[in-house]
């Protein structure tokens, strides 16, 4: 990220087009092969590929086209060796040979260290002229090699020694005339350094694996090769951070200043030790390279040390001490960068990609611009995407306008449609388990209900979800499709078999399926079917008195003639289930006007009985036990409201009679339906308060428990438990116990809480036939909430409070104001006793109600 | 060539992903050879081996290497998901959920439902008002560390330096990307069955100088395990009695401060860096403060080190970041100014700089700073954003839709998705497109459904159009997720009072 980049001088790709290099893979140096020398560039790969390059413009400088700078004769000299190059560097490691200032060159490879010599066989003519590589000396060795380092160890004048690091951080030192040795250094050394030889103080400079930087001397090294005794270093420091690479560069006459690039800090340490300034990069470094410009240090005092370090997206970041003087970018992803002197170019930026493209650049002015991308936005079709607008306005309302409910489900329905969904009324014995343990052993039975539906459209998920009465349960109630294609017909069989001991509130069996289209549509459609009453009712010979009496008077027209009948229907018609079974047909001689008997499967005494009353088209249903009632009632009002409605339908009957007076149910005993919920609803109440005792029971037993679990930890080991324990065990035995209880008394609310919904269910359904004003009436059914839910918060009672004293405020006209202030005041505690008050209120408001509106009916 | 120098190389060249695969082939070997990093005496025995230098190493794997692979794997790991936390405003979970508040406090644009029922804002006088309660998307006020769009990695997607070439999943707060990051490179590791962070025992590993400091980084960087590094610090500790360096002083107050203990925190920072002047050292140090809330005390730590060396950007960027959070612009800008005469091309301190021209009321010198930040290469959704609305204060109207085309097509966070389109509702409100404004602030919570902001303003918006139903639905929407923010109080209390409801 820079205003600058570099520009391109000479550039050019190694042989080798893998990624071979990395940072040792290439040295600059001079050879003294010619006069009025400059850098030679010498590149080594990873597979054995060496090369090298002098780099020159040959005149071309002003050449426009900087990347034409490469002529082929730049390149001096091409050689593929036999091993990988790990390493190079130059210096004069003989001194048998004739020319004293000619360098050599030697190559790392990881089991053997070869020096070469450069030498120059003219040519007849000019171009002539080729350079080539004699291998001089080779040293092998055995264990593998990580780097090497090589300078005048022990101050020696005009010879160069070569130190190889082996990957397990061992040190072999090849001197000249054949002197060769091994030394360890202290420590693990798991992880191999670079080693640096610092020419001023003639010692040693590498990491050991705990991120330290050492100082050795070469003098311990040497010796430590005839002793073979471990060296111990001169001094180090905690640099706290793993090298990528350290260079040395003399500054003073007395100081050199070495320069590690860590993952995250350009350190400068002197030599001696002394760190000098830690800079914390806010890039992520590679590579750095460092060196001294202007003259010689002990001449000039203007000499600059310079570092430039290469960063992972390629700035090029160059700094002098530790200010930042420039900084440019570099389009390639380098490896390595170094410095050379070339012809026509002093100070040219050498730097290699891991693939071996060699560059040489150096620092323009020339700002380098950055180019905004182009933003290709086509130009818009105003009438297309109006229409497009349009669509998608039209999707987001349909997905989200949920003022039209009716229209909303029909569209729905036209989705995904519920083509049949119906239950079989013949029986089966049943093959499920019931989870209720009291039902173990017992005949029951089972049927099997229907489902086909068709999506008409893709869908994302849909879920196939069945509501059954309590009591019941299904044997896949819930299940979860993803990705339907459209047009997609697909049935399935369920089977609904009794779990529990409950009563049946309702025989509606209700499938819902909810989907989300595509577009992220939630929609449900709902069907519902009805199970036979001959899953929970036999047929038994009739009582002749009960508690509860209700009469049903049902308004009938006969086919012929536009008359009302005076008698009710027969029951084989309203019942035609139990009047199936031959043996029955058998028996009934009287058939219709038989009185028909039904008890419970689950308890045989509670018997409902239906008479039909001769004269007049009345039904009486009868019962001790109000909760059996609750199906029967609906089944006899379901007759009424579909199946006449049905026969009027296919007849050309026209006067079809308002559905208020089709049905009529009335209360003709002592004991009304009413009082029996207000009983209910009593015992409903009772064991609420019986399990909330409960729970407070136990829950101050299980405080005690902790406190003796705590008491028994603070306990010394020398001190006796006894005591404690004896108390733990007896509050876990009480524990126990009163936990039993409360699952009983659950059990027992389940039950008493089912009673109570069937017979609030039953109350709904007679008030429906009471000549109610509408609003009333919906008050009443949606107050008196079924099914009947208890929570932790709130029972039942509680929950429908509220609804019940706006209800009481409506239907008497007179308690209006103590009503509305009833809503401001503070939520109080629940008071039972006003609740039940005003439920038996409600209840004798619509009787009074109903028996004033009697009279006007007649 | 030997696998492990290639490791090793690879490593140096900064190709992690392959290097973790030449280790995880080394690990593979080691495995079936069965040296274990835990025998007994294997030092002794590799010494004499190398000593007598008789005996050739037949093994591939020898103990020291398996270790030595151990650290590079667990460094080049480390390394992959490196972002350094201190330059990341992230301070462990609870100073998040405080900077939370802080962004939520602040003023929002057009969030007043005075400005928003007046008509459209035609004279110079009201677009000031505007401008004061204006300042979002590019900066959250009021104390918390400017969203300068385009900054540390805590709070957007680019860092300057590293940013740009890296994947673009680098946003979000630092930690999560690490998790997320790493979590993702550990699918189809082989040899991670040899090693489960999470099952690791430090204590174990305290003993083996080698591999403790890269395992302490991988435990800290990768797997953002604090704790676990933690108990590695105070294992090491144990070990060595004592006498740690500077180093593992450093860490442990570097797992302190995140495990929010300042205060313990401070007391080993201190002893690190009377041994050492390191410079994570003393930022720590000062974000230690910072926590203790004694910003005072975090300056002077600053101070100290700078006058040492007085041109380290790091610190002195560090500087900046407490005197904003100080609330005193005028030295933080001071500061940056400074940093960019050091460093032209710092972002952070040009953002700073840009964001401090943008509230004194001098949007086109904003812009100049924003551009020259664009033409450093950094362009991201947030700056295109910020140019954006320096265009739109400066007048150059016709500049601001492109900008912000720019900046949506290169939002990638629903995150930044939600700031764009929040700001770019602000441009149509401003220019009077409230159909637009509308729609705008729409996809804002389609990518940000808990915008308080813009569900307020949607609010507001309904009131202008007359369906207070809706209006009412939103404002008590943006009531539930933020109820302490002033302007939603102001609104509520206005709507009850006015419209009843």
């Amino acid at each position: 990220m820079s205003l600058f980049k570099i520009c391109d001088w000479w550039s050019t790709q190694c042989t080798d087009v893998d990624e071979n290099f990395d940072s040792f893979s290439i040295i600059i140096s001079r050879f003294g092969l010619k006069d009025n020398e400059k850098d030679y560039v010498v590149v080594g790969s990873h597979s054995g590929n060496l090369s090298i390059f002098y780099p020159n413009s040959n005149g071309n400088a002003k050449n426009t086209r900087p990347n034409t700078n490469f002529k082929p004769v730049d390149l001096l000299l091409e050689s593929k060796l036999d091993f990988p190059i790990l390493m190079l560097s130059t210096g004069k490691f003989s001194n048998n040979l004739r020319n004293g200032t000619k360098n050599q060159l030697v190559v790392l490879h990881p089991h053997s260290l070869v020096i070469h010599n450069i030498t120059n066989v003219k040519g007849l003519a000019e171009h002539g002229s080729q350079y080539t590589l004699e291998t001089f000396t080779e040293h092998k060795f055995d264990l593998s090699a990580f780097s090497l380092c090589s300078g005048s160890f022990g101050q020696v004048k005009d010879r160069d020694f070569i130190c190889v690091v082996h990957l397990n951080g061992s040190m072999t030192f090849y001197e000249q005339d054949g002197i060769s040795y091994q030394c360890n250094l202290e420590g693990p050394r798991s992880i191999p350094s670079t080693v640096l030889y610092n020419s001023r103080t003639d010692t040693f400079l590498t990491m050991n694996s705990f991120w330290n930087m050492e100082c050795y001397s070469y003098q311990d090294l040497s010796h430590s090769g005839i002793t073979s005794n471990k060296v111990h270093p001169i001094w180090s420091i905690i640099l706290g951070e793993y090298i990528l690479d350290m260079n040395i560069v003399q500054t003073e006459e007395n100081v050199s200043s070495v320069i590690v690039l860590g993952e995250r800090n350009l350190i400068n340490v002197s030599d001696s030790g002394v760190i000098n300034f830690i800079l914390k990069l806010d890039y992520v470094p590679k590579c750095f390279t460092s060196f001294l410009v202007g003259y010689y240090w002990d001449k000039e005092s203007s000499a600059r040390h310079i570092t430039t370090v290469l960063s992972e997206n390629s700035s090029i970041l160059i700094y002098e001490g530790a200010k930042l003087l420039w900084a440019a970018q570099h389009e390639n992803h380098q490896v390595s960068i170094m410095r050379g002197n070339f012809e026509d170019l002093n100070g040219g930026i050498v730097t290699l990609s891991a693939n071996g493209l060699l560059q040489i650049g150096y620092l323009g002015s020339e700002p380098f611009i950055f180019q905004v991308p182009q933003l290709n936005v086509q130009e818009l079709n105003f009438e297309l995407s109006h229409q497009e607008l349009v669509q998608l306005e039209n999707e987001i309302k349909d997905s989200i306008d949920s003022d039209d409910v009716k229209l909303i489900n029909i569209q729905a329905e036209n989705e995904l449609e519920i083509i049949e969904f119906s239950i079989s009324p013949n029986l089966q014995a049943s093959t499920f388990e019931p989870t209720d343990e009291e039902l173990h052993g017992k005949q029951l039975m089972m049927c099997s209900g229907y489902l086909k539906y068709c999506n008409k459209i893709n869908v994302d998920e849909m879920q196939i979800l069945f509501n059954v009465p309590s009591g019941v349960s299904c044997s896949n109630s819930c299940q979860t499709f993803t990705n339907l294609i459209e047009n997609r017909t697909d049935s399935m069989e369920i089977w609904f078999y009794i779990n529990e001991k409950l009563n049946l509130p309702s025989t509606k069996v209700e499938v819902i399926v909810s989907y989300i289209s595509k577009h992220g549509i939630p929609r449900i459609v709902k069907k519902e079917a009805h199970l036979p009453l001959t899953m929970f009712y036999k047929t038994v010979p009739g009582e002749k008195e009960a508690s509860i009496k209700l009469t049903a008077k049902i308004n009938r027209k006969s086919n012929i003639g536009n008359k009302l009948q005076n008698q009710p229907p027969p029951l084989s018609d309203i019942f035609p289930e139990f009047y199936r079974k031959e043996s029955m047909v058998d028996k009934n001689v009287f058939g219709d006007m038989q009185v028909l008997g039904l008890s419970s499967i689950l308890w045989s005494n509670k018997i409902v009985t239906v008479v039909p009353a001769k004269n007049s088209n009345r039904l009486r249903i009868q019962s001790n036990d109000m909760e059996v009632m609750a199906p029967i009632i609906a089944k006899i009002y379901d007759y009424v409201y579909t199946d006449v409605t049905i026969k009027t339908d296919h007849s050309d009957h026209v006067h079809i009679e308002s559905n208020d007076n089709k049905l009529k149910l009335s209360t003709s005993s002592a004991l009304s339906p009413f009082t029996e919920v207000l009983v209910k609803i009593d015992n409903h109440n009772t064991i609420q308060d019986t399990i909330m005792n409960q729970t407070s029971k136990m829950d101050s037993l299980w405080l005690q428990f902790k406190l003796f679990q705590r008491a028994l930890q603070h306990k010394k080991d020398h001190e006796l438990v006894d005591g404690v324990l004896m108390l733990i065990e007896k509050n876990y035995d009480d524990l126990v116990i009163e936990g039993d209880k409360l699952v009983e008394q659950r059990n027992t609310e389940k039950l008493i809480r089912n009673e109570l919904n069937c017979c609030i269910v039953l109350v709904k359904r007679i008030l429906k036939t009471f000549e109610l004003d509408v609003k009333v009436l919906n008050l009443f059914q949606s107050a008196f909430v079924t099914p009947v839910e208890d929570w932790a918060e709130c029972s039942w009672e509680e929950s429908i409070s509220p609804g019940i004293n706006d209800l009481q405020s409506i239907t008497s006209a007179k308690s209006i104001i103590s009503a509305t202030k009833l809503t401001i005041s503070e939520p109080t505690k629940f008071d039972y006793d006003k609740f039940k008050n005003n439920v038996s209120l409600v209840f004798s408001q619509v009787c009074e109600q109903e028996l004033g509106n009697k009279p006007n009916n007649n | 060539m030997d696998k492990y120098y290639e490791a090793i190389s690879l490593f140096r060249r900064r190709n992690y992903e392959k290097c973790v695969e030449v280790c995880n082939t080394l690990l593979q070997i080691g495995q079936e050879n069965n040296t274990q990093i835990f025998t007994e005496d294997n030092e002794h025995n590799d010494n004499n081996k190398f000593q007598k230098k008789t005996v050739k190493v037949n093994v591939p794997c020898p103990v020291w290497m398996i270790e030595g692979v151990w650290q590079l794997k667990m460094r080049a790991l480390t390394q992959r998901v490196y972002i350094d936390e201190l330059d990341t405003n992230e301070n462990g979970e609870e100073n998040e959920e405080i900077e939370f508040e802080r962004i939520a406090t602040a003023a929002r644009p057009g969030t007043s439902i005075k400005t928003a029922f007046q008509p459209r804002p035609s004279t110079g006088l009201l677009a000031n008002g505007r401008l004061k309660t204006g300042r979002r998307g590019t900066v959250t006020a009021g104390g918390g560390r400017p969203m300068t769009g385009m900054l540390r990695p805590g709070t957007s997607s680019s860092r300057p330096g590293t940013g740009l070439g890296r994947p673009p999943s680098r946003c979000g707060t630092a930690r999560r990307v690490r998790m997320t990051s790493a979590a993702a490179f550990g699918i189809g590791d082989k040899t991670s069955s040899f090693f489960q962070a999470a099952r690791l025992n430090p204590t174990i590993y305290a003993e083996r100088p080698t591999v403790t400091k890269a395992l302490f980084l991988f435990l800290y960087y990768h797997e953002g395990d604090v704790e676990k590094a933690y108990t590695l610090c105070d294992a090491v500790e144990k070990v060595n009695k004592g006498k740690t360096d500077w180093w593992w002083e450093q860490q442990l107050g570097r797992c302190l401060l995140a495990l929010n203990k300042p205060r313990k925190a401070e007391e080993y920072l201190l002893k690190a860096k009377d041994s050492f002047q390191h410079p994570d050292t003393v930022i720590l140090l000062s974000k230690v403060y910072l926590k203790l809330e004694e910003p005072l005390e975090g300056l002077k730590a600053l101070d100290e080190a700078l006058n040492k060396n007085p041109n380290d950007v790091c610190l002195l960027i560090h500087k900046g970041r407490i005197y904003e959070q100080m609330e005193n612009v005028l030295e933080s800008v001071a500061i940056y100014r400074t940093i960019t005469t050091l460093d032209p091309i710092n972002a952070e301190a040009l953002a700073c700089i840009a964001v401090n021209h943008f509230y004194s009321h001098q949007p086109e010198l904003a812009l100049l700073y924003y551009r020259r930040i664009l033409s450093l290469g950094a362009h991201s959704a947030e700056v295109y954003c910020n140019i954006g609305l320096c265009c739109l204060y400066g007048g150059q109207i016709d500049l601001v839709l492109p900008c912000f085309q720019r900046a949506i097509q290169m939002a990638e966070t629903s995150e930044q998705k939600a700031d764009i389109w929040y700001n770019f509702s602000f441009v149509a409100l401003t220019t009077g497109d409230y159909t637009l404004a509308k729609r705008c602030l729409r996809l804002c919570l389609s990518s940000d459904p808990t915008n308080a902001a813009a569900l307020n303003n949607l609010a507001i918006l309904c009131v202008q159009f007359g369906d207070m139903v809706k209006a009412k639905a939103y404002i008590n929407q943006a009531k539930t997720i933020s109820p302490d923010l002033p302007e939603i109080k102001c609104n509520v209390k206005l709507m009850e009072k006015s419209y009843k409801i």
